[in-house]
């Protein structure tokens, strides 16, 4: 059977547009303030030991099962495989809520809150389902237009920005280091799940991590630039009482009669950045959890699909109850993403050496 | 009326595309079936207003009690 894959481009587009899909759990009111684009670029550096041990743990691997049974042994990296495709799961869900809040908030206000998220399901039935390869495609073509629209969005912008509002820089030390802790773990370490199942299925393994490289590089500049945008053109305590900042700074946006409602090209982006992280998400959960039911993946799909939306659906009832519980979601991630992939990595390092030992008596 | 219309047809377009209904048999089917069902109603359940017993406000607020329970018991 021939096996599905990714190439590099695609690797780094994903990963790209999954970091940028990450950010919406963050929204206006960061514990950075005016320096959020300070603690972008801090977590953005923190984040690089945290990358070398993830990538640590794919030279050789072709399932996901099989770079958690490398680290843990079988039992245990069974167990690891069921909490990494939960986390999964419910990464997915949460992803779906904040589309439909978004969507439901900006644009569809008619439109009944189920309807959408099925419709979100939809899309991500049929992403999973397409596999790595066909999402590394969609990545290829999907990365290029969403980095024009920020471009364009920052050009049409500058005439109302006043950079004035990014000063006094550094007001709290202890607000800009629990800033960097969210846009740590919110940014950038969620992309644990993309680097594992694409990681897993790239056909040029020493593209993985240059591609990775370039991904963090291209993802902390792109939003710490939007961020400084957004403060720019609102001043802080405007971009604090929004939950989606850079669809209020678009909103604003006057183009003539030429350019109308200029806000959609930010909802799209949004948009196409969401279906790629919750899509790689869905896709990391069913390739996890697969061998711990002992079912083919594509089984998984739907059953992941809808109860992610279900979930979505049934435990955030509305879009404040959502952002305050998001506040948390630092916490509720810190074990998976911050704290078992270095023990993960110093695993696999401790069975390596001991097989070479036990090769070399 | 248009809620239920709406979440009905998805649920049928989904029912058509996922194989796993058309291809098992027997008890497997029947629990696959109970699993879709269950599915369908949460979303119409959703579409009503209900929302699950530990909705996100009664986590997150038991959540932040922790540190105080804690400081509570003196560690």
């Amino acid at each position: 059977m021939k096996k599905a894959t990714v190439s590099g481009r695609g690797y780094f587009s994903l990963l790209v547009l999954s970091m940028l899909g990450s950010v919406s759990l963050i929204s206006g009111a960061s514990e950075g303030g005016r320096d959020t684009w300070i603690t972008i670029l801090l977590a953005a550096l923190l984040y690089l030991p945290l990358l070398f041990c993830t990538l640590s743990l794919l030279p050789g691997e072709r399932s996901v099962e099989g770079v958690f049974s490398r680290c843990a042994g079988k039992v245990a990296g069974r167990l690891f495989c069921l909490f990494y495709g939960l986390t999964a799961w419910y990464l997915a869900a949460v992803t779906t809520g904040v589309f439909v809040f978004f969507l439901s908030e900006t644009t569809l206000w008619a439109t009944p809150r189920p309807v959408l998220a099925l419709m979100m399901g939809c899309t991500l039935f049929f992403m999973a389902r397409a596999g790595c390869a066909a999402l590394g495609r969609t990545g290829e073509m999907l990365l290029p237009i969403v980095m024009a629209f920020v471009l364009l969005s920052m050009l049409v912008t500058l005439p109302q920005c006043d950079f004035r509002a990014l000063l006094p820089l550094q007001e709290k030390w202890n607000n800009l280091f629990q800033g960097t802790f969210t846009a740590l773990i919110l940014s950038f370490a969620e992309c644990f799940f993309p680097l594992i199942v694409l990681g897993v299925c790239l056909t040029e393994e020493p593209k993985r991590r240059k591609g990775a490289l370039g991904a963090v590089f291209l993802t902390a500049l792109t939003l710490c630039s939007v961020f400084i945008k957004n403060l720019a053109a609102l001043d802080y305590h405007a971009v604090s009482s929004y939950y989606f900042p850079s669809f209020a700074v678009a909103s604003l946006v006057s183009l003539g009669s030429f350019f109308q409602r200029f806000e959609i090209f930010v909802a799209v982006n949004f948009l196409f950045c969401q279906f790629c992280k919750a899509g790689l998400c869905i896709l990391f959960a069913q390739k996890a959890l697969a061998p711990v039911f002992s079912c083919r993946e594509k089984m998984l799909t739907m059953p992941l699909t809808l109860s992610a939306v279900n979930l979505a659906l049934l435990f955030f009832t509305s879009e404040m109850e959502l952002f305050t519980f998001l506040g948390l979601e630092k916490y509720i991630l810190a074990p998976a993403l911050l704290l078992f992939p270095p023990l993960l990595a110093l695993g696999r390092f401790w069975r390596s050496c001991r097989a070479s030992l036990q090769k070399k008596r | 009326m248009e809620v239920l219309l709406s979440v009905l047809l998805f649920y049928l377009f989904f029912a058509f595309l996922d194989q796993n209904l058309w291809k098992k048999k027997g008890k497997a089917l029947f629990w696959y079936g109970l699993f879709w069902l269950g599915n369908l109603g949460a979303t119409l359940a959703a579409a009503w207003g209900a929302h699950l017993p530990f909705p996100a406000q009664r986590v997150e607020a038991f959540l932040r009690a922790l540190p105080g329970l804690w400081r509570g018991a003196g560690v």
